[in-house]
Order: C-alpha cells, then sequence, then structure tokens
C-alpha cells in the first residue's frame, strides 16, 4: 500500500468520525500519513503541530524548512518552517486549505500552551483523540508493510549476530551495546528503536535494563533486548547469548508463539507469562483488554528458566507467522 | 579574553544524589512562586529532572508510550514515580513512591494516575501539567480538575544548573569530544556518514556516554544555498539527515551531534574538509567565527541580556545577523538538547532584552560565517555564565585552521 492509499484510508476514517483535521505532534503519526522519515531523535517531546492533515483535501502538510528527504509528493508549498514563536506556527497552521472553520481536530497529544492557543485560533473547534483513531489503524498491517517491518528484524538480527561474535571473556557490558549500535548502521540508514540491553544474567533476578562496566566472564547468559529503526519501522531482537558457547533459545517461545491466535486476549496471554507488545512503526500500545487480530504485528517476549528469548510475529487467520529467526 | 581550559573528562565527577535534592528543592521553589501545588510531569527530561529517574534513550515512537511519569507536590516531600524500568529509579526515592509504568493513551491507566493524585493532594490543590495525553486531558475533564501550565515552574528551576549539574555536561562534552578525537583522522574519500554515525556511537558507549539523544549529523555543505536542498525560508538548510553517501575530495562537513551523562547533553559542533586543509576562505571564516564568538563572550556575565550578546555579535560581523534565522545565536542545555536561555531567535529583540543571564546559566554558541557560492564553517562552544563573566564547558581543538 503506497502512503497515498494509506492516507486516503485516514481520510476515510476521519470523515466517518466527522473529523475535520487532524493535527499531528507524533514522529510515528506523521510518518504514517506522510512518508516522511526525518532527523531521528531519541525521548518524548511536548506536543506541537509537525504534520496537519485536513479531510477536505486530504493533502499532508510538514514542519519542515526543507523537502529534503520528505516523499516526492510532498512539495515545498505544503511545508511552514519551524519558529520559536508558536503563535507563527498556529498562523501557519490555520492558514493550511481545509483548516479554517474547523469544528473537530484530531490531535495526538497536548501542552497547555497550544490548548490555549488552538482555542483562541480555532475558538470553533473540539479536540478528539487521533492517538487512538490512527492505533486502530496502524494496527492492522498491510503486506508492504510487513515486508518492512521483516527487513528491519533482519537488520537487527544481522547487528546482533556481528556482535556476539566479537563476545568474549573481558568484553563489557557496555561494548556490548557499543559494538551493536556500530554494526546496526551498516544496513542503510539505521538509528536505534531503543538502546539496548546486553546484561550479564543472574540466577534467579529478573533481566537487567541498563549496561555496565561489568566485564563478561566464561560461560555468562547475557539478555539481549535491541531493535532498530529501518525506513520508519521497528525491528526488534531479543535473545539470550553465552560467552564461549553457542546462544540458548528459550524451549517455551514456540509454545507462546503458537498462543498468539487471532481472537486471544492480550490479557490473558500476559497472565500467562508471555509478553505481547504491538510494534510497526514503533511500538504499538495494546491494553489488557486487547484482541489480536489478523494482520497484526506483536513481540512475544518470555523468561524461560533464565533464558530470555523473543519473536516477532505477523498474526495470520491460519496462525502466526514468525518474521524473526 | 581568553578562553580558560575546560577540565579533563575523569578530572570531577558529580555528586548524583545531592543534584537530584537540590534540583528537587529548585522545582519545589518554582511551584512556590507559580503557585501551583501539584505538578504532574510527562515529559521524559521534565521526569528526569524532578526523580532522577533513568528510561532507555528510545524513538520517540516508543518513548512515549513507555514514558516515565512524575507527581511533584510543593510540601516538598519525595516525588512519586511511575515507571516501566523500575532498575532506573534512584535507590533515595522510597519504595512506596515508585509504581508501576503507566500507558496514558489508554483510558484506564489515566484514570489510575489520577486516582493516586487524588489520593496525594487535595481535590481543590492547585494542578500543572507539562503535556497531556488525550485521555489524561479527557479524564481530567470529567472529574472537573482544572490544571494550569507547569512549564514556567519547570523553565525556572532548570534555568540555572547547579555544580554537579554542570559537572555532568562537562563530562557529557569531554566524552562527547574524546569519541570525535578518535573518529576524525578516520574521515576520508569514500567515508560514508553512516559509518562515522557508527563510529561515533561506538566510541562514545565505550567512553561511557549514558545515551545518544539525535542521529549525528555529518552534512556536506553545498557552496551555495541555491545548490539545495530546497529551503522554505530561501535559508541555509541546516541539519539534513544523514545519508550512505560517500563523501569525496575537498567536502566542507558541518559536524553535529548530542550525547548525554546522566540526563545531561553535550552539544558537538565544528567543521570539518575531507582529505584536504581548510583553504585560505575557509580559514579566513574561521577566523571571522571565532571573533563573533569573542565579542558575544565578552558581554556575557549576570546582569546582561540576550539582546547584549546579539548586539555584540552582530558588530562583530559588520552589521549582520551571523547565524542561522531560523534557530539562534546561542541556546541552552542542560536535560534538553536546546532549552532556555534562547538567544536571538525570531522571538526578536524585545523579547532578547527580557532574557537576563544569571550565574550558573549555560550557553552554546552557534553563530555561523557563510559567504554564499564560497560555503562556511560553523562550530559551537559551551560556556557556564561564573560571577564574573563565564567558563568555558567545551574545547574544540583548532589543528589546520590557524
Amino acid at each position: 500500500m503506497t502512503t497515498a492509499a494509506r492516507r486516503a484510508r485516514v481520510v476515510d476514517r476521519m470523515n466517518d468520525a466527522g473529523i475535520d483535521v487532524l493535527v499531528l505532534g507524533r514522529e510515528a503519526n506523521a510518518r504514517y500519513v506522510s512518508g516522511a522519515d526525518r532527523l531521528w531523535l531519541a525521548g518524548t517531546r511536548p506536543f506541537a503541530p509537525g504534520c496537519v492533515l485536513p479531510a477536505a483535501t486530504g493533502e499532508v502538510h510538514l514542519l519542515s524548512i526543507t523537502d529534503d528527504g520528505l516523499p516526492p509528493d510532498i512539495g515545498a508549498d505544503h511545508l511552514f518552517p519551524i519558529s520559536w514563536n508558536p503563535m507563527n506556527i498556529l498562523d501557519a497552521l490555520a492558514a493550511i486549505r481545509g483548516v479554517a472553520g474547523a469544528t473537530l481536530i484530531g490531535v495526538d497529544g497536548m501542552t497547555p500552551l497550544f490548548e490555549q492557543l488552538l482555542g483562541a485560533t480555532l475558538p470553533d473547534a473540539a479536540l478528539v483523540d487521533a492517538e487512538a483513531l490512527l492505533r486502530e489503524l496502524r494496527r492492522v498491517k498491510e503486506p508492504d508493510e510487513v515486508d518492512a517491518i521483516g527487513a528491519a528484524v533482519r537488520a537487527a538480527e544481522d547487528a546482533l549476530t556481528q556482535t556476539a561474535g566479537e563476545l568474549r571473556a573481558g568484553v563489557r557490558e557496555i561494548d556490548l551495546k557499543a559494538r551493536f549500535e556500530e554494526h546496526m548502521t551498516r544496513t542503510r540508514l539505521t538509528a536505534p528503536a531503543f538502546e539496548g540491553t546486553f546484561c550479564v544474567a543472574e540466577a534467579g533476578a529478573p533481566p537487567r535494563t541498563f549496561v555496565t562496566d561489568r566485564a563478561v566472564r566464561d560461560g555468562d547468559r547475557i539478555h539481549v533486548r535491541a531493535g532498530v529503526m529501518l525506513d520508519g519501522f521497528e525491528g526488534l531482537v531479543t535473545r539470550t547469548l553465552v560467552c564461549d558457547g553457542d546462544p540458548v533459545r528459550a524451549p517455551g517461545l514456540d509454545d507462546a508463539v503458537a498462543r498468539c491466535r487471532v481472537g486471544a486476549r492480550v490479557g490473558d496471554l500476559r497472565s500467562a507469562g508471555i509478553g505481547v507488545e504491538g510494534t510497526g512503526l514503533g511500538h504499538e500500545e495494546l491494553g489488557a483488554d486487547g484482541v489480536l487480530l489478523a494482520g497484526m504485528t506483536v513481540a512475544v517476549e518470555v523468561l524461560d528458566d533464565g533464558v530470555l528469548d523473543g519473536a516477532v510475529v505477523l498474526l495470520r487467520a491460519e496462525g502466526p507467522q514468525r518474521l524473526s529467526t | 579574553m581568553p578562553e580558560p581550559p575546560a577540565e579533563a573528562v575523569d578530572e570531577v565527577a558529580p555528586d548524583l544524589a545531592r543534584m537530584r535534592r537540590e534540583r528537587h528543592a529548585r522545582l519545589v521553589d518554582g511551584m512556590a512562586d507559580a503557585g501551583i501545588e501539584a505538578l504532574v510531569l510527562l515529559g521524559q527530561s521534565n521526569v528526569g529532572y524532578a526523580t532522577g529517574a533513568r528510561v532507555p534513550a528510545a524513538d520517540q515512537a516508543r518513548a512515549i508510550h513507555r514514558r516515565s511519569v512524575a507527581l511533584v507536590t510543593g510540601d516538598g516531600a519525595q516525588p512519586h514515580l511511575w515507571t516501566w524500568f523500575p532498575e532506573g529509579a534512584p535507590t533515595d526515592l522510597p519504595r512506596d513512591h515508585v509504581h508501576h509504568g503507566l500507558a496514558l493513551d489508554l483510558d484506564a491507566d489515566a484514570g489510575a494516575l489520577l486516582d493516586v493524585v487524588d489520593g496525594v493532594v487535595t481535590g481543590d490543590a492547585s494542578l500543572a501539567v507539562d503535556e497531556l495525553t488525550m485521555p489524561l486531558r479527557a479524564e481530567l475533564r470529567a472529574r472537573a480538575r482544572p490544571y494550569t501550565d507547569g512549564g514556567p515552574a519547570i523553565g525556572a528551576a532548570k534555568a540555572c544548573k547547579t555544580a554537579d549539574e554542570l559537572v555532568c555536561i562537562r563530562r557529557a562534552q569531554a566524552i562527547n569530544e574524546e569519541a570525535i578525537a578518535a573518529l576524525a583522522p578516520t574521515v576520508t574519500e569514500g567515508t560514508r556518514g553512516t559509518e562515522l554515525t557508527g563510529a561515533f556511537l561506538r566510541h562514545a558507549f565505550e567512553l561511557g556516554a549514558s545515551a545518544n539523544n539525535v542521529d549525528p549529523i555529518w552534512q556536506v555543505m553545498p557552496a551555495s544555498i541555491a545548490d539545495g536542498p530546497t529551503s522554505v525560508t530561501g535559508d541555509l538548510v541546516f541539519p539534513t539527515v544523514t545519508t550512505d553517501r560517500p563523501f569525496e575530495r575537498g567536502d566542507v562537513i558541518w559536524v553535529d551531534n548530542g550525547l548525554a551523562y546522566e540526563g545531561y547533553m553535550s552539544d558537538y559542533g565544528h567543521t570539518w574538509v575531507v582529505d584536504a586543509e581548510p583553504d585560505a576562505g575557509l580559514r579566513e571564516q574561521c577566523r571571522r567565527w571565532r571573533e563573533v564568538v569573542d565579542a558575544t563572550l565578552d558581554e556575557t556575565r549576570p546582569g546582561a541580556t540576550a539582546r547584549d550578546l546579539t548586539a555584540a555579535a552582530m558588530e562583530a560581523a559588520g552589521g549582520t545577523r551571523p547565524w542561522l534565522p531560523h534557530l539562534y545565536l546561542a541556546h541552552g542545555t542542560g536535560t534538553e538538547s536546546a532549552e532556555p536561555p534562547f538567544v536571538g531567535t525570531d522571538l526578536g529583540d524585545a523579547f532578547d532584552e527580557s532574557v537576563v543571564l544569571e550565574t550558573g546559566m549555560v550557553l552554546v554558541l552557534e553563530p555561523v560565517a557563510w559567504d554564499d557560492g564560497h560555503r562556511g564553517f560553523r562550530a559551537e562552544q559551551i560556556v557556564t555564565v561564573t560571577d564574573d563573566g563565564w567558563r568555558s564547558l567545551s574545547q574544540l581543538t583548532w589543528d589546520g585552521w590557524e
């Protein structure tokens, strides 16, 4: 599905919900409707109108000084420049065709300041949750999106294979994270989905998150959670490496994957000790009451007798399909 | 004024427990001044500032769903923290103040957060927030709970750094500079920007960086703005996303990157020439850049305004504004890579006159010397304002430029 077709689907849903304009601050949502892959930044950012989509035109407008790296269907006349004065941004927003007179605006976050300024600029408009609308659309993947997620998973696995090849006694946890980040960049334009865990496992203790300068010893098991972003899609890898030994896989992973069937309730899987999270254009939230649907891609994780292991899985009516090895 | 040397990376170490105590006290003072009795924080740099909680650096698309949340109360009690990464909670935070992570884009968790808030402060306590998810906004409205903007209270607390915060910034910068020093000699014809990114991140993490916060920038500069990339405003486009296109001999590269130590951001900027010494034109631009920085620093002291700094920079540049029009002459750094004070933004001269420097503020000076048709020079220098002027937190090297 092209970005244009995806955008048309978003506009259909906006029309169903009576939403006149989407004003998006979250990069994953902007990626979904625009195809743009802008400068990678870590962490949260307060809401700002970085991407605007009026239903009346179906045309996307981006906050950017340049069209460098943007999809060709977003012309320079559909960009509005950065400003330190939020009123300039609001004025640029209000001037976009299809925004004036809006009565329902979908936003994916808010700050008290922008809430006040939006109210003053578009006094007839009420705000509704666009994150919920886009979450529902984003979670069911098209074949090309599944391919992109598969490519990202392979990039993460390749980087981990190279990192594992350098694992030997004396290497520190921070060195493993450092090597993974280096190998990750060998696949075109890759940034991390998150800075990974490469932590020596301790018997009976839950897996740690933050690497330390602890040196690895022969026989140590190393819990790995890592991920990359490739073309805007997240590729996750979860494994247990062994210093001076072959990686070990969790015997229970196959069963956990098999239980991720269409119709399964997320909370039931989690209660059974199976980690299940949505993955795609980044993390995609699944509530405990959520039900797995055909076309979803999920990251499945188990901790089985001290072995941390995981898989990225496409849910299909005929059963789950692994996108990872 | 000659530049005093900045400390080397291992010369000093921050006292993190003291840093957390002092930041919390400043935040409580800022809340009192703003009349805020309860402050709910969702922004990760704000939560980190208020509580000291660590989370793994992550793409925004993951970070927003695995964010920590803080509740700070005006009575000065220890803050409450909701986190998906309890290992990152400081050990001096009471265990009954550390709660399981919240998915604030789901209605149930937005309600759960406000249930705790309502148990800690009374229903008529003045409440402020830094940002909202839409379910949290809906829950506040359903409970008829008014709220104000917590931004000014946080900004007041963060404006001036404690001694330990300055140590963290210096240490982040020293790690950055050491990683760059290891990397710079390897840059040659055929090197790809993405390769540099990989090598930079490897060096940085081996040297003890806590996180990387921006995809490192190695932008090959055009000779003139018209050579592209397309600019919406007609101004020079910078920064652009790093590509895997091989560098060519003579390429002029503007380097810009930031990594963190204990939540504090470094900011390294410099100009490189691939496989060649800078020519006379570039060296002249570098000399002009340094004149602008020196003139700006001559005015840098407590009581000076941001307008004093822009005036000094413009005078040194012969009346032009020697910085990128969509950015600034200088910005602060701390738990955000660009935070107040901002100097020379499009908010204008009147705004700059209202920004008064105080001891402990941090400025990242990033003027440019650009001659359209002949490229330009850009670097960044970080200083902190001291009682009698300023002190450098960065240590640029000038091999080949003098």
